[in-house]
């Protein structure tokens, strides 16, 4: 992670991430059944206040319901299965696995706990900490760039917003599709001003004059780019498609499964 | 004990400032990693950040990086970059005063946090969390396990890179070099586990809890006594391990927990520095960063417990708070800094923000940069070192790019400061602030150990999703028999106190209970908050204090307990014969002093007003509350004053702002402006989140 441009980088977040840390959140902490804690994490007056926890996930939903527009989403917590959770999964570490297992588990292990960390709207995995806004599980991401980065290569995926360069990642992948380096166009060294084609073309020169080949080079405007990520399961390649088709969306390098002609 | 006085060091902490032979030195620096760069690259890179009016050096000395394997190292001869010797003479060379930081732990998001990964490999050394398990910190690349401090396993280990390090720096300590200082570790915090059961429960730990407690009570007889328990022995005696509190005499256990885990940082922090001082480094200056509270959300008692600055300085020579905000985060850097500046002998900032860490969301840009340097000069620090200087893998947007190349508007903003900084004589000036606000120590250990879940330190956002500092969303609302629930109604008090003050045109300053009454002095309004339980040694020094002829404010009730939940009317006995003011507060002339008790919050902000006029306390006026002031003065020329005006909203604000006397000639110094008054008052449109920082002649 270097020479990475901040406005870039903090655009990419805003589009690509949604923290459940700012979220107004109804929070019940009970200690089997009895509940120890009833409070909105930004002080509001709440509803439907209980002494006592018996079904957590009727309990979560009705609280939701009963506080529309107060609560982006209720968390019920028992405090035993909490302390549990945590030392699973910081038991389960292993100096030589990667980041992205580890944190990986830490979302996989809240099933286990789906009576003891309750969440409403979603699942406490889908709902709590960082969440990707992409409209994709990991096993699609790691799908995709196999099918349309190739191993070795650069990938350089971007947003404009109307004359210039809005975000961009640039990404360096191994031979196994592992990423090895992030960064973003640099504005000292390319000119991200101009025609969305334009800018597209300049990037993958830029990329391309530092010794790298880039295989996948994509840059979409803001809303082609929120109508893409939005979209789920079939419905993203269909949009793709269509973005394409319709000129939302500007191609540097793509492999022939990604050309519209 | 830190050789900071009485000794014969040339190196001294005196009058807030870091004196070389008697002369006070500007600590005006910044980061440069010399094992991140090509060795040709740090001669031109030094000159840029010399250019921009830097004056000192901050250096991470990686452990990780240099150990080849157990005991062995690489200081240039593998790779040339490594040459810590000739980077260290390099900018002796360029006339910088050079700051090293050895570790063992440097963060400076390396891989391993800074030690060679073998140590964190090692299960022995690490930490334990109340249920048992390893302590792990969510960070970029790798997760980590906290280590544990307690372990003499780890100290040894520590003192082979400690010789090795110490060998080259001892060479290059001032006199005989540049070096004038050295940090100890790196903010201290169980690798940010800063929840009360989070760590450290280790087989050390819990040894060095049971001296804790044997030193603190006088033996098992006085922690029986304390506890109400009847233990046969000092072993039998166990942590806190989660908080199932239900009646106040639990507090003292409770509450010791936590003292404990400060001491545990303190006791580890002491025995490094030893370790530095016996390999040659005993005549520089020692010093610690503790993390910046809360990361950059801030709250109300992220200052204190688990950290304590206080009594830390008991054993290094200072001790600060890392600052990284955005402008949004005003109040947060306002109490760090109004913190340091109450409490630390020198108010140095370690790490104070210059370009992004990765992984905050919504990072800040070179406007927040301007406006939280000023908001940091404005309450009054005395030093600081930019982290980073110089941008690189896992940094961004700092001043100077990683091949050179300047970002000419931070070079220009960061230069002006410092340039600002020389021209302005700031060092000459210093805080007028004769309120002093302390936080209540003792109800914050409460709090810190009344949390009802453990959540563990996390850089990255996983799952917990709540502040692993103790809060109002988090901890227990038992009243613990009392009529309310201390560990909550303590900081309403706190923040019902500290809204009124910032709103009442009194200079204050922040510390805690932990400040000595000795250093009160030169404060004329002491305000605590105190609620059924106080300790007694404290209630007697608030009384002292009075009787000396200041005046405390206090409130909502006067104690009747002590920490250990005997019986103890001191302050009650003293405000015995108040009398009810016209604000409702009940007053008691004590000595040439007063105590004044406020029972209701709607009464605090009227009560202190009636204080500071009682006591005769200087007053600036402003025609917005969105406005902030603070004044500065000079000890040599009463009519000199630094006056810094912040409007920290999102709306542009036309100020009025008087002084408290009559004004001479006013010269707003960051624009280089000389402003016309009518003689009373400075009257300016402040942009938002803006600063105006005016030289000014004011006259009674």
């Amino acid at each position: 992670m270097a020479d990475i441009d901040v406005d870039q980088w903090r655009n990419a977040q805003a589009l690509l991430l949604r923290s459940a840390k700012g979220a107004r959140r109804l929070v019940v902490i009970h200690e089997a059944g009895r509940v120890l804690k009833f409070r909105h994490t930004h002080g509001q007056e709440v509803t439907g206040r209980v002494d006592t926890v018996t079904d957590p996930h009727g309990l979560a939903r009705e609280l939701f319901d009963a506080n529309d527009g107060v609560v982006d989403f209720v968390v019920i917590m028992e405090r035993r299965a909490v302390d549990a959770y945590f030392a699973q999964v910081q038991d389960a570490w292993d100096i030589d696995a990667d980041l992205d297992v580890f944190v990986q588990g830490t979302y996989a292990a809240l099933d286990a706990y789906s009576d003891g960390i309750v969440t409403y709207p979603g699942t406490a995995r889908d709902t709590l900490g960082l969440q990707w806004r992409i409209g994709a599980s990991l096993e699609d991401v790691n799908a995709a760039a196999r099918a349309f980065v190739a191993p070795g290569t650069t990938a350089i995926l971007g947003v404009h917003d109307g004359t210039s360069l809005w975000t961009s990642l640039v990404l360096d992948l191994d031979e196994e599709w592992k990423v090895t380096s992030i960064t973003t166009a640099d504005p000292s060294l390319v000119d991200i001003h101009g025609s969305r084609p334009e800018v597209t073309d300049r990037l993958v020169a830029w990329v391309e004059g530092t010794g790298k080949h880039v295989s996948l080079a994509v840059v979409a405007d803001r809303a082609a780019a929120d109508e893409l990520l939005a979209a789920r399961g079939p419905a993203k390649a269909a949009a793709f498609r269509s973005l394409l088709t319709q000129g939302q969306l500007s191609v540097g390098r793509a492999p022939e499964a990604l050309r519209v002609d | 004990m830190p050789q900071n006085s009485g000794t014969h060091r040339p190196i001294a902490v005196q009058d807030s400032a870091l004196t070389l032979h008697g002369e006070p030195t500007a600590m005006y620096g910044g980061a440069v990693h010399y094992w991140r760069l090509e060795r040709d690259r740090w001669a031109p890179i030094l000159d840029s950040v010399r250019a921009m009016g830097f004056t000192m050096i901050s250096i991470y000395i990686p452990w990780e990086v240099h150990e080849i394997s157990k005991g062995r190292f690489d200081f240039g001869e593998i790779n040339p970059s490594n040459d810590i010797d000739a980077f260290l003479t390099l900018c002796e060379e360029k006339g910088f005063s050079i700051v090293v930081r050895p570790g063992p732990q440097i963060n400076s998001e390396l891989t391993w946090f800074g030690y060679p990964k073998r140590i964190l490999a090692n299960e022995r050394l690490h930490a334990r969390s109340a249920q048992g398990s390893k302590v792990i910190l969510t960070q970029v690349p790798k997760p980590i396990p906290a280590l544990n401090y307690a372990s003499e396993e780890f100290l040894d280990e520590t003192a082979l890179w400690f010789d090795a390090i110490c060998a080259i720096l001892a060479k290059h300590a001032y006199p005989h070099g540049g070096i004038v200082a050295a940090q100890v570790d790196n903010e201290m915090a169980y690798f940010f586990n800063v929840n009360a059961y989070a760590a450290d429960y280790s087989d050390e730990s819990i040894a060095g809890y049971r001296e804790f407690l044997a030193t603190k009570h006088g033996g098992l007889a006085g922690i029986n006594a304390a506890y109400g328990t009847e233990h046969a022995d000092l072993a039998s005696v166990e942590p806190p391990r989660r908080f199932e509190g239900t009646t106040y005499t639990q507090i003292p256990w409770y509450a010791d927990w936590s003292e404990y885990r400060e001491r545990y940082l303190i006791t580890a922090m002491d025995r490094l520095a030893g370790m530095m001082r016996e390999r040659g480094l005993g005549g520089i200056a020692l010093f610690h960063n503790y993390p910046h509270p809360l990361g950059p959300g801030g709250a109300a008692s992220g200052f204190t417990t688990p950290f304590n600055l206080m009594e830390l300085e008991d054993k290094l020579d200072f001790v600060g708070f890392d600052i990284y905000a955005r402008k949004e985060l005003y109040a947060h850097v306002k109490t760090v800094v109004s913190y340091v500046v109450g409490t630390s002998r020198y108010p140095y900032i370690p790490e104070f923000i210059a370009g992004v860490w990765p992984w905050y969301l919504n990072p800040g840009d070179l406007s927040d940069e301007e406006f939280v340097t000023k908001a940091a000069l404005m309450h009054g620090i005395r030093g600081f070192s930019r982290y980073m200087l110089v941008e690189r893998d896992r940094w961004l947007d700092s001043p100077i790019r990683r091949d050179g190349r300047e970002r000419a508007d931070k070079v220009g903003v960061f230069g002006k400061v410092n340039t600002l900084l020389d021209e302005a004589e700031y060092l000459r000036f210093g805080r007028e602030a004769e309120v002093l606000l302390l936080a209540n120590r003792e109800y914050d250990r409460l709090e810190a150990t009344s949390v009802l879940i453990s959540f563990p330190g996390d850089f990255l956002e996983t799952p917990s999703g709540f502040s692993e500092y103790a809060g109002a969303l988090t901890i227990s609302e038992d009243a613990l028999g009392f009529d309310q629930p201390v560990q909550l109604l303590k900081g309403t008090w706190f923040g019902a106190f500290s809204a009124a003050l910032a709103g009442s045109g009194y200079g204050s300053v922040l510390s805690d209970t932990a400040l000595r009454p000795e250093r009160w002095a030169g404060r004329k309004v002491v305000v605590v908050s105190t609620l059924d339980y106080l300790d007694a040694g404290l209630q007697a020094s608030l009384v002292a204090f009075a009787e000396a002829g200041g005046t405390v404010v206090m409130g909502p009730k006067a104690p009747t307990l002590d920490s250990v939940m005997r019986p103890c009317t001191v302050l009650a006995d003293a405000l015995a014969g108040a009398t009810v003011s016209a604000q409702g507060a009940r007053v008691a002339a004590v000595g040439s002093g007063r105590l004044v008790l406020v029972s209701e919050l709607a009464q605090v902000a009227a009560v202190l007003a009636e204080v500071g006029e009682a006591a005769g306390l200087t007053r600036v006026t402003v025609n917005d509350p969105g406005l902030d002031v603070t004044v500065h003065g000079a000890g040599d020329d009463p009519t000199a004053k630094l006056v810094f005006v912040a409007n920290p909203t999102a709306v542009p604000i036309a100020a009025v702002v008087e002084v408290g006397g009559r004004l001479g000639a006013v010269r707003e110094l960051w624009d280089g402006r000389d402003v016309t008054t009518d003689g009373t008052a400075i009257a300016e449109t402040l942009a938002p989140y803006s600063i105006h920082i005016y030289r000014c002649t004011v006259t009674a």
